[in-house]
Formats: structure tokens, C-alpha cells, sequence
């Protein structure tokens, strides 16, 4: 065993150090709407992150692809169709299930060696060879530099990173501090409860965070803003969900979506487990908020195996949800379904009786059956595939609209693009609480994308939004910041003000109801 | 508030508890420090001054020792439930204290060592109101040590599960180690209880209302039950004090059911009605705060 462990590792080592190679476009098992458009066929991995660089004046990006058995490729993807490694870590440890995550404002690359689960023994490496997080200096591209490493974390699964500098490790949970990423501190356990494989941060309020749960149905929502003493602030319990793994928020902070690993990696039967909705803003059910999430929906991949049979063990293998992400600026999902593939989602509205997958609807039970919250835009299933991830890439750039990244352990790095309907974008309209001098202010931006600074609200300038109160309305443009002031001279008091913006070609209309308070 | 309750004072307490699972949870007898009687204006006046004592403890329900999962290799850990109980201690305090008996009270955490236990008892008051108690050690996580930790949790029902957030911690969460008893008060407010409410069981998980969850296998990565107990009686807050009077002739038994007033200092007054005999008659009050019950007489002459 151990010999055939160190052949292994070598292997992987080797393969690390040939240059990645582009292959020719793979004919799809199943696609709508998604086209192959590049890959890297060696990059077999499980994870990536997003990063960009201002080089020689001109704005790069690049993905940090977790690869299995020896570290992460850094890849240059400012042209999608054409990714470029341009530099590699090579990792003391060696990982199955890489996790990689980049702190874009410290320049730092933190990655997981995790523990290898005892019944995938034969699909990855048993490491042992230094299992814990480590962070690597990336500011150099071609030289990554090993900062620090905290060891003895039992094979942390996943990571979240939690401000600027603590990371949460998964399965189990410990906290580390890598202020002095040379000396990353490790604080320890956090409390047994927060236990859980996906660890994710409120994008608009950083004190939250949200677990999917250990314990079949349960998920929970963390108070991080002492991100050294994560409190749990309420727990919550779904009966159908069977395997929490991911806990997900919209941009917006409107939805919340739990996804199931329903059956685990071993799930045959597709489409195995789904992606489960609940409303946290009160957009849609009245009163619902972080701590009481009310449920929407359900959504489950179309798909039914190779025998096109939901109650049939599909003879390629796993069949179940693996990873999911949401649009950095549209409520859109990837999700990764392992031998079912990659799919795109509409989490906008509930499922509309009609769809790009009807057909699916002939059968009851199968894919649509069961689906109520959400609608499928689109899927591509490469031949072989075991889908963990698909990403989008949070880049202000048009060219990364449509474009989605995979990673896959059997397909390595693809770049895939979406074809179908795009669904507009959606834009962060806030109100000011205090109304000075009867004057009610407010920002319209975008929400937040990925730049060399980290992720940065970009304004949208230059637009009118009218502002009403009790039977007035006045128009105020956004200024460079994406501020506006309307003086509607409100009395002193509380007032009811209603905010809209009629969208764009790229945005929808926003609205908000506000109640603000003029001295 | 006539007394305090504390350990100077236990000597007055009394001992409660059950055979073999009594422990050393005090509460104070009720007593009657004064009562008087005369005869004024055609009737008989009583008046009387009142220490109040706590309800005694309440045993909703027992658990097995030993029948936790893991055996005698976990009881150390906290793990194996015995019994639940509830009471009101302290007349003057709108607070229950909620105590769970437990064969063996985990370890205090060392520096480095991950607490992994956790109590909970889920319960409803009046079936309209669902709450989680949930009561940790030290909710260490390594080097971070807190005190006891204690916190309510209302869990609001959905159709497809329910919500429970925490809606306050608690600032009295005690681990006894001399009798194995973990305890944390919660006021009525708290709770959202007024006296006479009904607290009843719940099993949210499905595994039972009270149950000791811990991670399993010392990696955290399984939240397991590892001993619950199914349900357990309903417990009824206490209406509160109350002084009852009577009378009758000397040597025979009084049966006191007139309701005297009670002050806010617990002084209670009462008029009787003048026996039409002339003689010697018995006065007896009874003060009660739930079941913890004094009784006093006194001798008043009605002339002829």
C-alpha cells in the first residue's frame, strides 16, 4: 500500500511539472444552450478561485485551480478561451479534494490538504504528507512562496475565509488566524455545533455566515463578526433536505440556497439530491429574514441518468449534487451534478410550467417533478465527466457574462460558455435612514466584483431614480459614486419613502420601500 | 424578600428530591413568622407576616443511567442523562430554574481540548410558544473560554421544518459537580410564561425533548445524540402565593378557606366571621407559594 502510495504522489509530481495541455473540443453526452469552448485536460482538480493583477498597465485575470495530488495551478484566463498556466504550487502535502481560495487584497493563496474519505480510497492519494491549510505567497506569480502552514487540522474538507484574516476549515471546524500568515495561529475548535461542510459569508453583511449543517436537515446561521468566536445565532431544519453541503447566499442577500448531497458520492440514481430555496430578505414571503428563512422551493436537475430512469441505479456512477455558485451580479447558479454534469439555473422565480426543459416533464417524477422553486437555463455533460464545480468569475469584464470555468477530476479545467437567455442583472439600491434637512439619500451600485483590490461596489453613475413620499415625487441623478439626494422637504418625522430605478439594457428595474427619519 | 437564599442558610432548607436521585438542590420551607387574631368590629381580624419558600423541586421525568450510547466510556463525558426536572425557586423571582440530571457532569476543558457537548431541552409553553434550551460548559473552542454557557432559543414551526434563534443568553447557568445536576434559570418573560402556564415536551429532532448532543468521534464532524429522553410530564407554573384562613373551635380541626389579602411584603390580612358562640376557637392560616405549604394557629376568645 504505502509503495503504491509513493508511485502516486510521484505521479502526481510529474504530471505537476509538464507544461498543461489544451485538448480538442469534446462532443457533449447532454447540452442545452452551453458550448465547450477550452480546457486543460491535466488540471484535474476539485476547486478554483479568482484573481486579478495589473500587469504592464494592463488588467489580468486568473484562476487558482486546486489540482489533485500536488497544489494549484495559477492560470491566466483574460482570455477565456485560451487559459494559460503561469505558474504553480507545488504543495508539501498532497490533497483529494483541494480547496483553494484567494485573498485577493493580501495577495495570498490559502489551500486546504484535506483528509482523504475512506471510501474514495483508489480515486485519490493518501496523503499524510502535511494535512492542514496552508498559505502561499502569490505576488509573484511564477514563484509562489510557501508562507505558512498549520498543521494537524485532521484533513480540513473545505475552507471559508472569513474577513481578511481567519479561515474556517470544515469537517471538523477549526479557526485559524494567518494575520502573520508566516505564522498562522491556530485558535482551535469552534464550538462542536458549528459543524457543517459548506461555510459561506452574507455578500452584503460580513457578520453572517451561514452553515449547511452536519446532521441531516439542519443548517444554521453564525454570527462571525468576532470571526475568532463564531456564535451561533439560529438553527434551522428542513426535513427534505437529506445531506446538507453547501449553504449559498444571492448577492442580494434575498435567498438562501442549501444544496443536497443526497446519497453522497455514491448516489447512483439520478438526479440525486437538489438545491433547496428560503427566502431571507422578505422579497417574497413576508417576515422572513436571516434567522427565520422561509422556504421557497426546490430545485432538481433534469436529468435522469443514462437509462433516463429516476429509479435506476445509473451505471456511470455518482448522481447527485456536488458543488453550486451563484452569479457575482444575477441570480444564476451553476451547479455541479458529478456524472449528470453542469447546469445553469434561473433562482429568480419559481418554476414556470413551461420551460427550456419541458420535455422533461412528460415523465412525472423525474427532474421537473419534484422541482418547484427555479428554472434551468442550461447544462453540457462531457463525456466521462465528474463534475465538482462550475464557477463563474467575478470579473467586471463583458467577455466573463457568459462564461463559466469547471473543474472536474476526470475532465480537469474547462472553460464552458452559455449560449441561452440571460436573465438582467440586478443592482444594489440603498436608502439612507436619517433624511436631513427633509433630503432623502441613497446609493445605487453594483454588487460587488473582484478586482486587484478585492471585491469593490462599483456605482452605477449618471442614472435617475425617483423618489416618492407621501404623494411627492422628485428625480435625482447618481452622481460618480452612484449617491443621489432628493429633497422631497419632509416634515420632521418618520416617512414611508419609496425608491425606484427603471434598470437598463443590463439591469433590471430595482425598488425599495424605506422608512426614513428627517430630524 | 425576607431571606436570601444561600449556603448560610441551607441548614433551613429543605432536602429534596427522590430515593436514590435526591440531591442536595435546596429550597426553603415556607414559614408563617407571625400571626395574630382579635376580635373587632363583629368579626375576627388576622393578620400575619409570611416567608415564602420556593416551589419545591418538580420531577417530570427519568432516564435510565447507563442507557447512553457509548456505555461506560462516554458517561464522563456528561452524556448519560437521568432525569429532568423544573421549579420555581425563589418566590421573589419570576425565574424557573430548569435541571437536568446527569449521571457524571462532563469535564471541564482543558486549554486545547474542544468541548463537544451540548444540552438541550426543547419544550412549549401552552402548545402555542416552542423554545430549545441549550446549555454548554464552557462553549470553549481551545484557548477561548467562556463561563457557562446557556441560551433560549424560540423555534417558530414552518411547513417544511422550523427556525430556532437565539432570543437571549442566560445569565444563570450553573454545572454542579457535587450532584450531578446541570441547571440554567429562565424568567417567565423569558419564556413567554405567565403563571399558570402549561411547559410540555417537544421533540423537535424527533429523538426526544431532552437529549445531550456532541460531536462524535472527537473530529466534529457529526453532531450525534447520544442519549435523550422521550418526553416527560408537563409542568404547570405556579398560580403564586396565597394565605388562606380559618377558624373553629379549640380542639377541633380548622379547615382554612377564606383567602386572605397578601401585600406586596408579604403581610396578609383577613376578616372572620364572629362565631356566634362565645369560647375559645383556633385560627389557623395556611401560606402556600405552589406546593411549599406552612401552616400556623393561633387561640382568639370570642366573649359572649
Amino acid at each position: 500500500m504505502r509503495r503504491a502510495l509513493v508511485a502516486l504522489i510521484a505521479a502526481a509530481l510529474a504530471a505537476a511539472v509538464l507544461p498543461a495541455a489544451s485538448m480538442a473540443a469534446p462532443v457533449a453526452v447532454a447540452s442545452k444552450h452551453m458550448e465547450w469552448v477550452a480546457g486543460l485536460p491535466t488540471l484535474t482538480g476539485s476547486s478554483m478561485g479568482f484573481f486579478e493583477r495589473e500587469v504592464d498597465g494592463a488588467v489580468r485575470r486568473y484562476a487558482a485551480v486546486g489540482v489533485m495530488g500536488y497544489g494549484v495551478e495559477l492560470v491566466d484566463i483574460t482570455d477565456p478561451s485560451s487559459p494559460t498556466t503561469v505558474g504553480r504550487h507545488i504543495s508539501p502535502g498532497v490533497s483529494y479534494h483541494t480547496d483553494v481560495h484567494v485573498n485577493t487584497a493580501r495577495d495570498i493563496l490559502v489551500m486546504n490538504v484535506d483528509r482523504v474519505p475512506l471510501t474514495n480510497v483508489g480515486l485519490s492519494v493518501n496523503q499524510g504528507l502535511g494535512p492542514g491549510v496552508e498559505f502561499v505567497d502569490i505576488a509573484d506569480l511564477s514563484a509562489p512562496e510557501t508562507l505558512g502552514v498549520v498543521p494537524g487540522l485532521e484533513g480540513p474538507h473545505k475552507l471559508a475565509l472569513i474577513g481578511d484574516d481567519h479561515v474556517y476549515t470544515t469537517l471538523p471546524t477549526y479557526i485559524i488566524d494567518y494575520t502573520d500568515a508566516e505564522q498562522p495561529e491556530n485558535l482551535g475548535y469552534a464550538e462542536p455545533f458549528l459543524c457543517g461542510h459548506g461555510i459561506s459569508v452574507d455578500p452584503t453583511d460580513p457578520t453572517i455566515a451561514y452553515v449547511a449543517g452536519c446532521q441531516p436537515r439542519n443548517f444554521y446561521v453564525v454570527d462571525v463578526s468576532d470571526p475568532a468566536r463564531p456564535r451561533i445565532r439560529s438553527e434551522h431544519q428542513d426535513v427534505d433536505i437529506q445531506t446538507p453541503h453547501d449553504a449559498i447566499v444571492t448577492a442580494d442577500s434575498s435567498v438562501l440556497a442549501i444544496s443536497d448531497l443526497r446519497g453522497d458520492y455514491f448516489n447512483t440514481q439520478c438526479p440525486g439530491g437538489g438545491i433547496h430555496f428560503f427566502d431571507i430578505g422578505g422579497d417574497h414571503i413576508v417576515g422572513a429574514s436571516p434567522d427565520n428563512p422561509r422556504k421557497l422551493g426546490t430545485w432538481f436537475a433534469p436529468y435522469t441518468g443514462a437509462r433516463n430512469d429516476p429509479n435506476a441505479s445509473d451505471p456511470h456512477g455518482s448522481c447527485t449534487l456536488h458543488g453550486f455558485q451563484l452569479n457575482p451580479e444575477r441570480l444564476l447558479l451553476t451547479s455541479s451534478n458529478y456524472m449528470a454534469g453542469g447546469w445553469l439555473v434561473d433562482v429568480a422565480a419559481q418554476t414556470a410550467p413551461e420551460g427550456f426543459y419541458e420535455e422533461y416533464r412528460a415523465e412525472p417524477g423525474t427532474g421537473l417533478g419534484p422541482t418547484s422553486w427555479a428554472n434551468t437555463m442550461g447544462n453540457w455533460l462531457s463525456p466521462g465527466d465528474l463534475s465538482f464545480y462550475l464557477r463563474w468569475a467575478p470579473f467586471d469584464d463583458p467577455v466573463y457574462e457568459r462564461t463559466v470555468f469547471s473543474i472536474s477530476p476526470t475532465q480537469g479545467f474547462e472553460v464552458l460558455r452559455y449560449t441561452g437567455p440571460l436573465p438582467e442583472k440586478i443592482s444594489d439600491l440603498t436608502v439612507e435612514r436619517s433624511a436631513p434637512d427633509g433630503a432623502v439619500s441613497g446609493r445605487l451600485g453594483r454588487y460587488p466584483l473582484l478586482t486587484d483590490q478585492g471585491r469593490t461596489s462599483k456605482p452605477l453613475a449618471g442614472e435617475q431614480v425617483s423618489v416618492s413620499s407621501g404623494g411627492t415625487t422628485v428625480e435625482a441623478a447618481t452622481d460618480a459614486a452612484g449617491r443621489f439626494v432628493a429633497d422631497l422637504s419632509l416634515g420632521s418625522g418618520s416617512h414611508q419613502v419609496e425608491v425606484t430605478w427603471e434598470g437598463d439594457e443590463d439591469f433590471r428595474a430595482e425598488s425599495r420601500t424605506a422608512t426614513v427619519v428627517s430630524p | 424578600m425576607k431571606r436570601i437564599i444561600t449556603a448560610a442558610t441551607a441548614c433551613l432548607a429543605l432536602l429534596v428530591g427522590s430515593g436514590a436521585q435526591a440531591h442536595e438542590t435546596v429550597v426553603l420551607p415556607t414559614e408563617i413568622v407571625a400571626l395574630d387574631a382579635a376580635v373587632a368590629d363583629g368579626a375576627v381580624a388576622v393578620s400575619g407576616d409570611v416567608a415564602f419558600g420556593g416551589q419545591t423541586i418538580q420531577d417530570l421525568g427519568s432516564d435510565a443511567a447507563g442507557d447512553h450510547t457509548g456505555g461506560a466510556a462516554t458517561s464522563p463525558l456528561g452524556v448519560d442523562l437521568t432525569g429532568a426536572q423544573i421549579h420555581w425557586p425563589d418566590p421573589d423571582r419570576d425565574e424557573l430554574l430548569f435541571e437536568i440530571r446527569v449521571a457524571e457532569l462532563p469535564p471541564a476543558p482543558l486549554d486545547g481540548t474542544p468541548e463537544t457537548l451540548q444540552y438541550n431541552w426543547d419544550f412549549t409553553v401552552d402548545g402555542t410558544t416552542s423554545w430549545s434550551l441549550k446549555i454548554m460548559r464552557t462553549r470553549v473552542s481551545a484557548t477561548q473560554a467562556d463561563s457557562a454557557y446557556g441560551a433560549l432559543f424560540e423555534c417558530v414551526p414552518s411547513d417544511s421544518g422550523f427556525s430556532c434563534s437565539e432570543q437571549v443568553r442566560l445569565s444563570e447557568v450553573e454545572f454542579r459537580p457535587d450532584d450531578g445536576v446541570v441547571r440554567a434559570g429562565v424568567s417567565l418573560a423569558q419564556m413567554g410564561a405567565k403563571r399558570g402556564s402549561v411547559v410540555s415536551s417537544w421533540d423537535r429532532t424527533g429523538s426526544g425533548a431532552l437529549w445531550t448532543g456532541a460531536s462524535a468521534g472527537g473530529q466534529q464532524t457529526l453532531i450525534a445524540t447520544y442519549d435523550a429522553m422521550s418526553g416527560h410530564a408537563s409542568y404547570t407554573v405556579p398560580l403564586g402565593r396565597s394565605v388562606v384562613v380559618g377558624i373553629a373551635p379549640s380542639g377541633e380541626e380548622v379547615e382554612p378557606a377564606h383567602l386572605a389579602v397578601l401585600d406586596a411584603d408579604d403581610l396578609f390580612t383577613a376578616q372572620l366571621d364572629l362565631p356566634s358562640e362565645a369560647g375559645t376557637y383556633t385560627v389557623a392560616a395556611e401560606a402556600c407559594f405552589a406546593d411549599n405549604c406552612a401552616t400556623g394557629t393561633v387561640d382568639v376568645e370570642v366573649a359572649p
